[in-house]
This record gives structure tokens, C-alpha cells and sequence, in this order.
């Protein structure tokens, strides 16, 4: 969920202790009735208690993921995806008016970008921006090189260069180039 | 949104009404009144017999536009005509309805409400499901079937995963337009259905309370609401497989052939959904295989046929295509047979099995799923319901020791593999020992009765 802190945090933390404050006493009250049932009833009641004692901690959860989910819209909620990866969802966007739409293209990311996700994950930014153009393994096979920090002339041979994407603070430029036949 | 919204539901009435005819056929209800206890497996059916076929007509070459999704659907849906033919069932004998259990059934209703308002505000934020599953669903819709060039090129990820899930939410594209916000709740209603039927086949064998108590937890389990937010492939496949398993259950011990049909479908869909699907169905057949041939070795025939069914309309359609596509497939079994690599590697195996136990019984994931089921199975292996229990047993080991072989062989950077996706694809082992292990434990009020099918 995207909300949720990585840590309970206090709120949390004082939710799973009062569940399970609670289920010790509770437990303790249903001792005799849980002695007296089959154990595989008694393990059920223990488990239901335990799932009730949950509940104030899960929906805490759900309404810190609300919390966030609901203030998402426009951009924010469209580039959701890449946003997680540090991906700006409009990075390969400039692309688009360079690349017709029946060419291939080949990406390339260089390694000072400094989020490995964002590498990782800039092949399906493109792939998703660039929709129904295809992406082909081997640069010098593709029509358009689309490269993250990396002049396309050190991928494969281009004839011309677009920057689809200037350069922003640590995020470097997207180019476009045409690959030479 | 809304409008969105009704066309989702439409397209899963046409998924239910497609179930309602393959469980008709099967035997699995006779009546309306039968009937309304076999919506959740009846939906699930039709979300598997939808699901494979869509896939083998892609595969064909089909574009399942608008009319080609109902056709698919209305075709086994003329199977509940079969019904018409039936007698009732007057002597039906349902668990009677106490102030306990529609207590328990409106705080899970409720829950589920809860769970569904978070999802409808859930933007596409998962990663497999932005870079692949999400994608592949839009290609689909958008060019119009199974475009090679689109789905062999070379940034898509996990190429060879089958399209179960991709030509689902391709039909629902196909009423809603290219709407990705409705994803999870398309998750949502394959889990509450699972939900669903759990209950119907529960009721009546299982003790109410030890059944409440699994279906508490899964609905509360904390692991739920965060993999229907990502609106992945987990949960589907790990509801396919473990309602399968129930349905084999079914056959296992009560001799109903229709519930061996409804399995093969079921573990069909869960092949058809994810690479791990493949997985579980071998380990499902395997295990029910083995139970069975104890028993009387004849019956052992059943099961195999039965597995190797579900695998041919599962995968394999989907496995020649991407032969003659020369896609490859990540899941080589190249590495299984190559000793040095197994060798090398060896050291994986312990740190799998560590870091899957751990996040199995992870009560901050599943609260007390696993360590409930794990007391349901040893309590039943001293009793008379020994069989069964080693069933469940058998299929969850089998089902754990093909994931070790997958961490095992991966040719992925090990441990990045291990910590990204192993919590989710336990989801199978955790889903079919919490359903099957209630079974294990029957409930004072006897036997079902035969006129209320399954």
C-alpha cells in the first residue's frame, strides 16, 4: 500500500500493544471455556481473538494509505508508478513527437543516473510512453536510440540528435537520435 | 468513474454466468437454491474457463473485442440449462444460520467494504504490475489480440509469464476503455469470491469456528490489502490454486468426479496466470496422485489425467506460441539438469527455505494463517482424517520445494529476487493451507447432504 509508513510509528505501536493488551485479557477471561473445547475449536477461538485484537492496527493502516491515495490526482496518481521508481512519468514523453509511430527504438540509461530503480525501470517508462512503438534489443537493429544521460552516438551509430528532455538537477537529459543505416 | 465501475461489473456478471454453467455441468448445483451456495467457485470457474480461453484465442489469433468477451462467456454459460432437467433439492440441510455466524459474516462483509473504498482510491503504482502485467493488458486491447512484435520486443519484462490476468483485465478494458484505476478492484472481487468459497465449501464440513477464524484472517491479514493495492497476479493465482485444491479435496474424500473437473479447470487458470501457477498444479496432481494410488492404485489414473489436462489447456497453447515466437523462457529447464550450476548454487537452498518459512509464518504479514493451519494438520494427522491431511501435507511441500528449485536456479541476481518476491508468491502455499486445513477438522453437525451437490 502506498501510504503506509515503513514503521508503525507511535500510532501503530500503541495500536499493537492495546491488540494485544487486549487478547492477554481476553485469553485469560476464555481460559475455562478454551480448556474445556476440542483443541482445534480452542485454536480457532485463540486465532479469532487474536484476528479482532488485529483489526484496530489494519485499519489504521488502511486509513494512512487512504490518507495519502486520496490527495493523488492528475499527474500524481497517473506517473504513480514510475514516481515509486524515481521516475519523473513525463521524462519520455518529448519522444513521442519524434518517434513515428511505426519505428522501433532501442533504450539506453547511463550509470550516473543515481537511483538503480530509476535504471531499472526506465526501459518500461519508455515502453508505456511510447505505445504501440517496439523496442528492440540491439541499438544498431532500431530506428531511434532513446537514451537517459547518455549521448546516443555511444550506443550506436545516429545521424541526428534530439534532447526530448533538458537536463533537471540530478536528472539528467533524454535524447533522441536516428540510427544510421 | 462510476460509469467505469457498472462495466467492470457487467464484464464479471458474464465471468460468473460463464461458472455457473461449467459448475452446472459438472454437477456442482442443481437448483436455484443450490445455486446461491456456489457463487464464489462458480465465479472463479468462470474466471478460469474465461481466463484460458481467452488465452488460447488469442493465441489463434482472436482480437476479443466487446461481443467476443460475452461470447466466450455465454457459451459454457448455456451449461445451466443443464439444471433444468434436475430435480430439486427438498431435502437440502444447510448449517443453520446462529447469531455468531452472521455476526462474523457482517464484520467480514464489512472488512471487505473497508478494503474495497481503499482500493477504488489506489492509483497503478506497483511495479510488475506498471512495467508488465498492466501493459500487456493495454496491448492486448489496444492492438487488437496478440500482437507478436509488440510482445516479443526487447524492453517488456517477464515475456514468457502466461496471460490469464492481461486478458481479464484486456475484457475489462473492453467495457471500461483503458481506465487503470479499476484494476485492483477487479483483484478485490477474485478475493472476495475466494472469500465466498471458502465458506460454501466449508460450511457444513468444517467447525464453524475454526472456519470463521481462517476466513478472518485472511480477510484482515495485512498482506491481503497490501497485494490488492498492487493489483498483481499473486493473489489470483494463489486463490485458483487453493479453490482447486479444495475442489480436489472434494473428489479426494467425498468421490464426486465433478469436483476433479472443477479443479483441472481451476488449476488450468492458475497455470495459465503466472509461471508459479505451473508450480502448484504439479504439486497439487502430484499430491492428490500419490494419496489416491495409496488407496487403490486404479483411482491414481484420475488425478494424472487430471493434471496433465489442467496443464495442456493452462500453458500450453501459450508455451507454443512463444516457441514460435522464440521467446525465451526464464524458467529454463537447462539449469535443472546442469549439475555445476545446481552445485555452485547449492548454497542457495537453506537461505530459500529460511527466508520463505520466515515469511510464511511472518505475523505482521499473515497474522496466525500458517501457524493455525500448521495446528489444524497435526491435530488431524492423529485422527481419522490421517488421508487428508497428508494430502494437504504432501501438495504444500511439493508446492514449497518447486519454489526452493525456482529461488534455486533463478538466473537473477539471487538475494534482489528473493527479498522482491517472495513475499508475494508464498500467497499460493499460505491461500491453500488456509483453506484446506478446516476441511481436516468436520463439523458435530455430519455430513452434507448429496442433494446439495458439492
Amino acid at each position: 500500500m502506498l501510504g503506509v509508513p515503513g514503521s508503525p510509528g507511535a500510532s501503530g505501536w500503541a495500536l499493537l500493544a492495546l491488540g494485544a493488551f487486549v487478547a492477554v485479557a481476553a485469553l485469560i477471561f476464555l481460559n475455562r471455556r478454551l480448556r474445556r473445547e476440542p483443541p482445534a475449536t480452542a485454536a480457532g477461538l485463540i486465532c479469532l481473538v487474536a484476528t479482532v485484537c488485529a483489526v484496530p492496527y489494519v485499519v489504521w493502516r488502511i486509513q494512512e494509505d487512504l490518507r495519502l491515495t486520496t490527495t493523488l490526482h492528475g499527474y500524481s496518481a497517473e506517473a504513480a508508478g514510475p514516481i515509486q521508481a524515481y521516475l519523473p512519468g513525463y521524462l519520455v514523453d518529448g519522444a513521442r513527437r519524434l518517434i513515428p509511430r511505426d519505428a522501433t527504438y532501442a533504450t539506453a540509461v547511463s550509470s550516473a543516473v543515481p537511483w538503480a530503480p530509476a535504471r531499472a525501470a526506465f526501459p518500461s517508462l519508455a515502453l508505456i510512453t511510447l505505445f504501440p512503438r517496439r523496442s528492440v534489443a540491439d541499438p544498431r537493429q532500431a530506428d531511434y536510440i532513446v537514451s537517459w544521460g547518455i549521448p546516443p552516438a555511444q550506443v550506436a551509430p545516429v545521424t541526428r540528435v534530439w534532447v526530448a528532455q533538458a537536463r533537471a538537477g540530478a536528472y539528467l537529459a533524454v535524447y533522441v537520435a536516428r540510427v544510421r543505416r | 468513474m462510476i460509469a467505469d465501475l457498472g462495466g467492470l461489473l457487467l464484464l464479471n456478471a458474464c465471468i460468473l454466468a460463464a461458472g455457473t454453467g461449467v459448475t452446472c455441468l459438472a454437477g456442482w448445483w442443481r437448483d436455484a437454491r443450490s445455486l446461491r451456495w456456489s457463487v464464489g467457485v462458480s465465479y472463479l470457474v468462470g474466471l478460469a474457463t474465461y481466463g484460458v480461453t481467452a488465452q488460447l484465442l488469442f493465441v489463434l489469433g482472436a482480437a476479443m473485442t466487446r461481443w467476443e468477451v460475452i461470447a466466450v462467456c455465454a457459451i459454457p454459460a448455456f451449461g445451466s440449462v443443464a439444471a433444468l432437467g434436475r430435480g430439486g433439492s427438498a431435502e437440502l440441510r444447510w448449517p443453520a444460520r446462529t447469531r455468531a455466524t452472521t455476526i462474523a459474516a457482517a464484520a467480514v462483509v464489512a472488512f471487505l467494504a473497508l478494503l474495497a473504498v481503499d482500493l477504488w482510491f489506489q492509483p497503478l503504482w506497483a511495479f510488475d504490475s506498471w512495467t508488465f502485467w498492466t501493459p500487456k493488458a493495454h496491448a492486448l486491447y489496444a492492438l487488437n489480440g496478440l500482437d507478436a512484435g509488440w510482445f516479443s520486443q526487447g524492453d517488456l519484462a517477464n515475456k514468457d509469464y502466461p496471460l490469464l490476468l492481461p486478458a481479464v483485465e484486456a475484457a475489462g478494458f473492453r467495457y471500461t476503455g483503458y481506465e487503470t484505476s479499476l484494476l485492483d478492484l477487479q483483484s478485490w472481487l477474485i478475493f472476495a469470491a475466494f472469500l465466498r468459497a471458502v465458506y460454501e465449501i466449508g460450511a457444513g464440513r468444517a467447525k464453524a469456528v475454526v472456519l470463521w477464524a481462517t476466513i478472518a484472517m485472511l480477510v484482515v491479514a495485512p498482506s491481503v490489502a497490501d497485494q490488492l493495492a498492487a493489483a498483481e497476479a499473486d493473489i489470483p493465482v494463489a486463490v485458483l490454486f487453493a479453490v482447486a485444491g479444495m475442489c480436489a479435496w472434494v473428489w479426494l474424500v467425498e468421490r464426486r468426479p465433478g469436483a476433479l473437473v472443477l479443479a483441472t479447470v481451476l488449476a488450468g487458470g492458475a497455470a495459465a496466470t503466472k509461471v508459479e501457477g505451473f508450480v502448484f498444479t504439479v504439486a497439487l496432481f502430484a499430491a492428490l496422485t500419490l494419496v489416491a494410488a495409496a488407496e487403490r492404485r486404479r483411482r491414481a489414473a484420475w488425478p494424472v489425467a487430471a493434471g496433465l489436462a489442467a496443464l495442456g489447456i493452462g500453458i500450453l497453447p501459450w508455451r507454443i506460441w512463444m516457441s514460435a515466437h522464440g521467446i525465451h523462457n526464464q524458467a529454463s529447464t537447462g539449469r535443472l539438469v546442469d549439475w555445476s550450476y545446481l552445485v555452485h548454487h547449492a548454497t542457495r537452498i537453506p537461505l530459500a527455505i529460511g527466508y520463505m518459512v520466515v515469511k510464511l509464518a511472518d505475523p505482521r504479514a499473515w497474522l496466525l494463517v500458517i501457524p493455525f493451519a500448521a495446528v489444524l494438520i497435526f491435530l488431524a494427522l492423529r485422527t481419522s482424517a490421517r488421508r487428508e491431511a497428508v494430502f494437504v501435507i504432501l501438495a504444500v511441500t511439493l508446492a514449497f520445494a518447486g519454489l526452493v528449485l525456482a529461488y534455486w536456479t533463478t538466473p537473477f541476481v539471487f538475494h534482489h529476487h528473493l527479498a522482491t518476491s517472495a513475499r508475494r508468491i508464498i500467497t499460493g502455499i499460505v491461500f491453500f493451507a488456509a483453506a484446506l486445513a478446516p476441511l481436516l477438522h468436520r463439523s458435530e453437525g455430519g455430513e452434507r447432504p448429496s442433494s446439495l451437490a458439492p
